[in-house]
Order: structure tokens, then sequence, then C-alpha cells
């Protein structure tokens, strides 16, 4: 039609048009389309946060393995799990048959498949001793070795938050996305 | 606007005239007047549906300001082929199903259809298909868009959608690092 009124291009779509668009594409253009503007970073943030439409893709698999049967800590106690970390290991299982796993880029361990999950992360040069405790639906909860401190990360975002108070595990009811 | 007792009545009269009639007139926001089944309109859109419903349908053409002249064609133009795509007997029940059923890829004439419009009208079908509620013309179109910003850079798509980057430099590069991974091979 007019021009003039088009000067908005796909920007001036409704909202729900626009995220109807970026649902059809495959999660590498839905992410590269983050860089478009700072309106279309803030709704596919913002939909993937609430799980609406746009889908999250399944990388792969966590698995964990240790002394005990229960997997990561899951039913351990506290102090167990804090002063022996190395009882916790794990490996992760990239479904997509790519040298270049989605998660790489923000959680190089993912990328080196350590054994351990005694991470160091970058943006974390503060807490470089860690230890995963748990995981559920992209989310990670880490361990630092002192008795108090929690961590949750999102696994495709460079992020993370120090939970308030302690937790030993998923049962513990936090680790939902 | 009409409040004299005897162009109520023949409100009334044309109410029921309209009723008896199988298309309804449609009227864009730069005045032109296009006709449409009156079953296709009330089968692909459910805000024509309810307007018919409600009674609500103009005799010399139901004003949709939002709507521009080609829009507007474009959208009777799909709703009457669509009439035409269907045997008939498939006609009666589908409008409930219709909205619920996850996407299916675009027919082979829905895509046509989408191909030969340009930018702009395409982008004011998607406009007017979300205004209207018609759940499939909205899915083919948003697929035609998603289909021309697969395999663009973030460059590339502002260009083509006339985007503003509002980012700094160092914002965007942040950002791109964070998404490496979706910037690997092709």
């Amino acid at each position: 039609m007019d021009s003039a009124k088009r000067s908005t291009g796909v920007a001036g779509l409704p909202n729900d048009v626009l995220v109807e668009i970026l649902s059809l594409l495959p999660a590498k253009f839905l992410y590269r389309s983050k860089c478009v503007s700072k309106a279309w970073l803030d709704l596919i943030t913002d939909r993937l946060r609430c799980g609406k439409k746009l889908p999250l893709t399944l990388e792969g698999f966590f698995y964990g393995y240790g002394s005990n049967d229960d997997g990561w800590g899951s039913n351990k106690d506290d102090e167990d799990c804090l002063n022996s970390p190395d009882e916790v290991d794990g490996c992760f299982i990239n479904l997509l048959g790519k040298p270049s796993p989605l998660l790489d880029a923000s959680l190089s361990f993912l990328r080196n498949q350590q054994p351990s999950f005694e991470v160091d992360f970058e943006y974390l040069a503060n807490y470089n001793c860690l230890t995963l405790l748990d995981s559920c639906n992209g989310l990670l909860l880490f361990a630092k070795n002192t008795r108090d401190t929690r961590l949750l990360a999102a696994l495709s975002k460079k992020n993370f938050e120090l939970l308030p108070f302690k937790v030993r595990s998923s049962n513990d009811g936090v680790l939902y996305y | 606007m009409e409040v004299d007792k005897g162009k109520g009545e023949a409100e009334e009269t044309r109410k029921v005239a309209e009723a008896d009639r199988d298309t309804v007139t449609l009227k864009s926001s730069d005045g032109k007047l296009f006709e449409v089944s009156k079953e296709a309109a009330a089968r692909l859109s459910t805000v024509l549906a309810g307007m018919i419903a409600g009674g609500s349908i103009d005799d010399n053409g139901t004003d949709l300001k939002q709507i521009g002249s080609e829009a507007l064609e474009n959208v009777v133009d799909y709703c009457n082929k669509h009439a035409n795509s269907i045997p008939s007997a498939a006609l009666i029940s589908s409008s409930i199903s219709f909205n619920t059923a996850p996407f299916k890829e675009p027919e082979e004439w829905e895509r046509k259809f989408v191909d030969r419009l340009s930018h702009d009208a395409l982008f004011d079908l998607v406009e007017a298909a979300n205004f209207l509620g018609m759940e499939r013309l909205l899915d083919v179109t948003c697929h035609k868009i998603s289909e021309m910003m697969k395999g663009k850079s973030p460059d590339q798509i502002r260009e083509v959608f006339n985007i503003k980057n509002d980012y700094t430099k160092e914002e965007l590069e942040e950002i791109r690092q964070e998404l490496a991974w979706a910037f690997y091979d092709d």
C-alpha cells in the first residue's frame, strides 16, 4: 500500500504476528534475529522465557554418574555434596550431531566435555570452582565450595543468579524454567 | 446514526434482505467496495463471522477502516479462491477445526497466491488477516515472511524489513558473541 506506512516494516507488525513469523523459523535464525533490533531481542527473549510459541530446541542430554546411584546428589546430604564434589561426574550428549552444540558459546565445559563439572566460566570468574548438582529444562544448579552459596545458571545465556537459600536438587522445587 | 422511526424500520428490512443474500459487501479504508461470498467470509474470518452473526454487516459496504483496498482485494480474492479449492461437502462444518488444527504447509495455490505479492502487499495482507482473524491466511502469509527471513543475516533482515538498528557497536558485539553458535556455517 502506501510506502509511508510501510516505513516501519516488520517492526510495525503487531507483536503477535511477529511472534507467529518468528515461531516458524529454525532455532538458529530465531536466535540470530536477536541481533536485528532491541525490540526483537526483547520479544524473542521474553517469549522464550515464557515458553510461548517460540520453540526451545532439544540439544542433548546431560547425564550424571557418581559414587552413589541417586545421580547428581539428588538425595545426598548437603554436607556430603559440598565436601566431596568429585563424586558428581557427568557428560553431555549432543543430539544435533554437530561439532558445535548450541551451548558452546556460553558454557565452555560442554565443548570440552570434561568428565567433571568443575567448571571455570569466564563470566563467573569469581566462582571458579563449581559443582553441578542438578539440571532441569535448561537450568543448571551449581554449588560453590562453600556451605551456603548456590548458583543457578541458564544454559543458553550467560546468566546466573545467586539463590538466597540453600537447595539440594530439583526435588526441592526450584529448578523450573 | 439514524434515529427516526421510519429509517429504523428501513434498516430492519434491509437486515432481513441482507440475511437472504449470499454475499457480503466490504468497504476498504479508501472507500472501494468488494463482494465476498458470505459462506467463505464466515468460515475464514472469525471477525466477519461475528459481524454476520451479529447482524452488523452493512448492505452498502461494511466499513473496514484498517484495511486498504489492495489488501482487501487480496483478502476477498483469497476467500473466493479458498471457497473453490475445497469440495463443497467439506465447507459446512470445518470452521471449528480450522482454527485449532496445527499448522499445515501452504498448498500449491496458496504458495502461488502469496508468491505473486509485492513486499508491501504481503505485509499489508498479514495485517489484514490478523485484523480479520483469518487464521489460515495469517499462517500462510507468516510462513511466506519467515521463508523470506531464512538464510539472511541480521543486516539483511534489517534492510529487507526496513528496521532501524538501535544497537551500539559494543552491544551488538556482545550479543553476537553470546550467539556465536547461531552464526556458524552457512
